[in-house]
């Protein structure tokens, strides 16, 4: 069809910048990772499974991927459970407040993550501003262990991240018909059942696609666990990091860099697998 | 059975007063339309006795018990939505079973009464489809069967049919009516329609601006309109000014009017020398072709002619300027431009008071 051809070279120029941009870097990733490690050069010669042998056998990486995996999970719940409400106020409001709301919510955004990071770690480092509060009110006589742990990683990539959760719960919570709510009531639900047998399921669309901006943004992070965890916590990305720039080791870091998303998108495919039947009859 | 008392219902929204004292009983069994115009506080009436809205001040009793502090989960009613409000992400028996569930309902009950009342509505072979896969009557008949299985002491219509076509509209008017009779509810219907609230209900409650104009069967108001405006809403309908010449009886008085003297029922309250005001419905005035004289005899010229299926409307102008619309059947052989003559009957007419009628 000559209308579909004529598509073609429509969407070709974004064909093309995916293709070299994306596409083969991604696949210069993978055959990086194959590769075996060499002095003075970048790799050497031949095709090696070692890389990632050598991930899969160590406790330490394993152990690391366990970790990112955990803070990524505890950062999505976290933004879920905070953000719900905000997002249920904000689709069903009509104050005229509304307009500053959305600027609170997206705040985070409006600041580079070194800067926000830094912000952090004015408020929270050991002589930062919370503990100086505390101690002046008597309540702590110690300052208290605020980051350099998964407190403050957490506490951070939340704050950072929350925007993400909020923004589509606010499109799938505006497009429920709120005649749905009192129709649940005249039939006897208390609210309470009205938000577990209508508000939530309906705004399950939301939910998954929060969940999984949030969790996957929170596995790569990259800035806020370096400055906020200190040696204390190690990521994945941190790894890699660390594997391509300081040890140049780039196979190394390459089989780490797809693992780790690898691991992403085994869990987000997992996720919505499982929450599959929370989305019949909503499509 | 359930009877409905209203007692002095006001509400306010910011400063508009959505309701005005407002006092109604709907009897056992009973189904009675809330008909007028958007903002009339119908609706508002409405989501007061479901309990989505509380008054400013009234009471809401269902037969001796005083519900107006209840939430709506304990009234025990059942309402039907305009776009139906079926819960999208469940199947038809799902919604059905929503309320039965909150009512502790044990589960082989459950599924023994969703099917009895899908049957009701004609669509027990429906029972796993999503409301998406149902077209707008089918939805609309799941909507009352999910209201209905839970049994309520009351059932609310809030212009349940709205959203359809107008073929369907006229089916489903019968199909609701025939289906709570059957069933016995007493019934509170909102609508904005006339001829939907002159065919399914006992008794219509015209409302304009938060108060009731007039209470009564459909006859009566067509009939016997309280007003001017009530006459407007319901029913094709002219007005004749007149002067009151004489009482005749109790019910009827002599008018003098620009079509001669004519003896018409009437308001009870008009008296010797008031300015009234000559409801005139199209089928109480006859057209023929022929030029007639005597007494009754009042000439017209025809100015423009309707085909509207059914019948012919004419528009007449009278000596006097007056002009009028009648009807003749469709093989009628009246044309623009003729003279034709009109009688009236008396008996059709309504004389109302013209006290604040501009």
């Amino acid at each position: 069809m000559s209308g579909g051809r004529r598509g073609i070279w429509l969407i070709a120029p974004a064909l093309v910048l995916i293709g070299v941009f994306l596409v083969l870097p991604y696949l210069n990733i993978v055959l990086m990772s194959l590769r075996p490690p060499a002095v003075g050069a970048p790799y050497g010669p031949g095709f090696t499974t070692a890389n990632f042998t050598r991930i899969f056998g160590d406790a330490y990486f394993l152990g690391v991927l366990a970790d990112t995996a955990w803070l990524g999970l505890k950062t999505t719940l976290i933004c879920a459970l905070l953000g719900y409400p905000v997002a249920f106020h904000l689709a069903r409001t009509s104050s005229r407040w509304k307009g500053l709301l959305y600027i609170f919510v997206l705040s985070p955004l409006l600041v580079g993550v070194v800067v926000r990071s830094f912000g952090w770690l004015i408020l929270l480092s050991g002589n930062g501003v919370i503990n100086q509060w505390l101690r002046g009110l008597g309540l702590i006589d110690m300052p208290l262990t605020l980051m350099n742990n998964s407190f403050g990683v957490t506490l951070a990539l939340v704050h950072v991240f929350l925007p993400f959760m909020i923004l589509p719960l606010i499109g799938a919570i505006q497009s429920i018909d709120p005649n749905l709510a009192l129709a649940a009531r005249s039939l006897g639900a208390s609210p309470v059942q009205v938000f577990r047998r209508v508000w939530l399921p309906l705004s399950w669309p939301g939910i998954q696609a929060g969940c999984i901006l949030v969790f996957v943004l929170s596995l790569s992070a990259y800035v806020t666990p370096v400055m906020l965890g200190g040696a204390q916590v190690k990521t994945m990305s941190v790894l890699v990091v660390q594997a391509l720039i300081d040890n140049f080791r780039w196979p190394a870091g390459a089989a780490l860099a797809l693992v780790l998303a690898a691991t992403g998108g085994l869990a987000v495919w997992l996720f919505v697998r499982l929450s599959r039947p929370m989305m019949r009859g909503l499509e | 059975m359930t009877r409905l008392v209203i007692e002095r219902l006001e509400k306010r929204f910011g400063n508009v007063a959505a309701l005005k004292s407002l006092s109604l009983r709907v009897e056992e069994g009973e189904l009675i339309s809330l008909l007028g115009p958007s903002g009339c506080g119908k609706t508002t009436t409405l989501r007061c006795v479901a309990g989505f809205e509380q008054p400013d001040a009234g009471e809401i009793l269902f037969d001796a018990q005083n519900i107006t502090q209840l939430p709506p989960e304990r009234r025990d009613i059942g309402m039907v939505f305009q776009n139906y409000a079926l819960f999208p992400h469940m199947t038809v028996s799902q919604n059905l079973a929503f309320g039965l569930e909150m009512r502790k309902v044990s589960q082989a009950n459950v599924a023994e009464r969703v099917k009895q009342a899908l049957r009701m509505v004609q669509l027990d072979a429906m029972l796993d489809r999503y409301p998406r896969q149902l077209s707008g009557g089918q939805q609309q008949r799941v909507a009352l069967a999910r209201a209905l299985v839970i049994e309520p002491r009351m059932l609310l219509l809030d212009e349940p049919l709205a959203n359809l076509d107008a073929s369907l509209r006229e089916e489903m008017r019968f199909f609701i009516r025939d289906l709570q009779q059957r069933v016995g509810i007493t019934t509170l219907y909102v609508t904005h329609d006339q001829s939907e609230a002159m065919v399914m209900s006992d008794r219509v409650v015209v409302m304009f601006n938060g108060e009731i104009a007039q209470v009564g069967p459909p006859r009566d108001l067509y009939a016997r309109p309280a007003s001017r405006e009530v006459a407007q809403f319901i029913g094709r309908t002219q007005f004749v000014s007149a002067t009151v010449l004489a009482r005749r009886d109790a019910a009827h008085v002599e008018l003098d009017t620009p079509l001669g003297t004519l003896v018409a029922p009437a308001d009870p309250a008009l008296v010797i020398g008031q300015q009234a005001l000559l409801v005139v419905r199209p089928e109480a005035l006859r057209l023929e072709a022929s030029v007639q004289t005597g007494a009754k005899a009042r000439q017209g010229q025809v100015i423009r002619t309707y085909f509207l299926g059914g019948s012919v409307e004419h528009v007449l102008s009278f000596a006097g300027g007056v002009t009028l619309f009648a009807h003749t059947a469709p093989g009628s052989d009246i044309a623009a431009g003729a003279q034709a003559t009109l009688s009236v009957d008396e008996r059709q007419l309504w004389a109302l008071p013209a006290s604040g009628v501009a």
